[in-house]
């Protein structure tokens, strides 16, 4: 199982200089990450590249607008957002053309627990580029603080009336629920390989 | 955030470049054509399967044959070597069409591929220059079909005059004839490369005419012109396929252009078989065998790819074994060793890079997977009972976590099979 990654834009950023371009990876964060985290790894992603990262978010694009800005210009780093809440038939959609997606340039997929699901569920083509690719951020280490990770999960905990070790328990035995929050829920206690 | 250190420095930089050379040989989603020109393919991988097809599509004008396969197996490849072939012989013309280049393909819709078609056509006549066989009047002709060629396949914008009696408006005064009540309206007629795509058989057979004019200018160079489409193996789902397929390619047929395609996996099992009877030919592009004794080709892969200094021979079988035989993870894994070593400041990957790799890989398999098909894995890699008909085990095939080595072995993918067997893995 991949472990987290402390230093996610370094460790990203050092993969794919080494890369010979079209790299497609995915960075598995938590499901309710803020947007100056999105922007603090984009700055750290640069930064360690020398190089602009454009963040592109998906939202109301059709495909062929999509297309033509992951070719304008074809060999810049881009983020790929706003694909979390997307349903099957848009994880189809997008699967049937990722040709049309091949770029010259790295892009990364930015990703929440349900967004992985949905792209590896209804998305076989692009999830065969993304490889073993998938890195996750670490709550402890990673873009979320630790009083936010508390936070999280004492929400859940009080949602769902469950603590954290009868999710573990239940993952372990196959009965948690498939639903995005309680795949979070392993995610915020370091237990992502159980997703 | 927390600080991160310096990226290495020198003297690192040899090391570096060592590995962005490895690196630059096993990148998974290179063009296939790329990876051809630079001659890191080995092209006799499927026992001339390549120059099977274009041999038959060469010999047998109107010929039309599919290539199935697994995603990551191969199929562009392959046709792009069957191109090559036919490029070789000199006799035809071969048009590559990647149609996820040319359109949406989800709205792809019958006459989309003789839109596609035409459009090649057109610009292949361009290139080989064959005008200079035609008069000044018939190149006026020739232009005319190119227009209409271009107008099927992207549309057209006209002006069109409509009577309108209840609210008068004269025309402009320059106009001849006695004034009518009515104006202009801007009438649009989507192409065929643009959503949304109606079928219609009638816009089929507008389109057959113009192209007959540019095949036989064609012929008079080349003996015959094959199309390939590529992309087509992206509509899992057989009725998509069939619909975008079924028109366009009994139009090629009657124009006498053979056909090579790539087709869904689906084709070759349930009712997908009874599609399958449509083609002259259907080619299946098997798993490679991945038995630790039998990884010499899949050992030949990499080979060509010149890696012996970096990876040795232990590490190389384990990511042929792990590989399961698919092509592209066979390279993927290359590639995610390289770069764990790379990353863990070693200077040759070592077994433990290509098990994490190993892992990484697996575990994207594992994401996903729903407690129907974990069973179904489970059962199959417990009794080796595998039906491809059900719509489960068909998913597991398309999606790769499954994969057919003959029409009696199937197997799990070896990257995943460690990890359905966990306890943990019950949830998807």
């Amino acid at each position: 199982m991949p472990e987290f990654i402390a230093r996610p834009a370094y460790e990203i950023a050092l993969r794919l200089e080494m890369r010979d371009g079209c790299a497609w990876s995915v960075v598995l964060k938590p499901e309710d990450i803020s947007d100056t985290a999105l922007r603090d790894f984009e700055h750290e992603l640069s930064l360690h590249l020398e190089t602009p990262v454009r963040i592109l978010d998906v939202t109301g694009l059709s495909f062929v607008d999509l297309r033509q800005q992951l070719h304008t210009p074809p060999g810049d780093v881009v983020v790929l957002v706003g694909l979390d809440d997307w349903s099957r038939d848009s994880w189809t959609s997008l699967d049937i053309n990722r040709d049309g997606m091949a770029r010259e340039g790295p892009l990364i997929f930015w990703l929440s627990p349900s967004g992985v699901l949905g792209l590896c569920r209804h998305a076989p083509n692009i999830r065969s580029f993304v490889g073993g690719s998938i890195f996750p951020l670490g709550p402890e280490k990673g873009v979320m603080s630790e009083e936010e990770r508390q936070r999280r999960l004492e929400q859940f905990a009080g949602h769902f009336q469950l603590r954290n070790e009868q999710v573990i328990q239940m993952a372990e035995a196959g009965t948690l629920p498939p639903e995005p929050e309680f795949v979070e829920w392993l995610v915020l206690l370091g237990r992502g390989d159980l997703v | 955030m927390p600080e991160s250190p310096a990226p290495p420095k020198q003297p690192v930089a040899t090391r570096r470049e060592k590995f962005r050379a490895y690196m630059k040989n096993f990148n998974p989603t290179a063009p296939a054509r790329d990876a051809i020109d630079s001659g890191l393919v080995l092209e006799d991988l499927h026992n001339s399967l390549s120059r099977s097809l274009a041999a038959r599509a060469d010999l047998e004008p109107g010929s039309q044959q599919l290539l199935a396969g697994g995603i990551g197996s191969g199929k562009t490849t392959e046709l792009l070597l069957a191109e090559k072939s036919l490029y070789a012989e000199g006799n035809t013309a071969p048009l590559f069409i990647d149609i996820t280049a040319e359109t949406d393909l989800s709205g792809l819709d019958s006459g989309a591929l003789l839109a596609a078609f035409g459009l090649h056509l057109v610009r292949a006549f361009r290139q080989e220059q064959l005008q200079a066989g035609f008069s000044g009047e018939q190149l006026a002709e020739v232009k005319k079909a190119a227009n209409r060629i271009r107008e099927f396949s992207l549309g057209k914008t006209e002006s069109r005059w409509v009577d309108d009696y209840d609210y008068y408006e004269p025309p402009p005064e320059e106009e001849d004839g006695p004034p009518e009540p009515g104006h202009y309206i801007t009438v649009h007629t989507p192409g065929k490369l643009q959503p949304p795509f109606p079928a219609l058989q009638r816009d089929i057979q507008q389109i057959h005419e113009p192209l007959e004019m540019f095949l036989t200018a064609a012929r008079k160079l080349f003996h015959d012109v094959v199309v390939i489409f590529d992309g087509l193996d992206r509509l899992i789902g057989l009725e998509k396929f069939w619909a975008v397929a079924h028109q366009d390619l009994r139009a090629l047929r009657k124009l006498q252009v053979s056909v090579l395609a790539a087709a869904p996996l689906s084709i070759l099992y349930g009712a997908g078989r009874q599609i399958a009877e449509n083609f002259d030919r259907v080619y299946h592009l098997q798993t490679l065998a991945a038995e630790p004794e039998k990884l010499a080709v899949l050992k030949s892969v990499l080979e060509q790819r010149s890696v012996t200094e970096m990876l040795g021979s232990q590490q190389a079988e384990r990511i042929c074994v792990a590989s399961g035989g698919v092509l592209r993870d066979l390279i993927t894994l290359a590639r995610d060793a390289g770069e764990e070593a790379y990353i863990s400041g070693s200077d040759q990957i070592r077994l433990e890079d290509v098990e994490k790799a190993v892992g990484q890989l697996g575990t994207g398999y594992l994401r996903g997977l729903g407690p129907g098909q974990l069973k179904a894995l489970s059962t199959l890699n417990k009794t080796g009972s595998f039906d491809p008909n059900s719509s489960v085990n068909m998913e597991l095939l398309v999606t790769g976590r499954a994969l057919e080595y003959s029409s009696t072995d199937f197997r799990v993918h070896p990257a995943l099979l460690p990890l359905i067997t966990k306890p943990e893995a019950r949830i998807a």
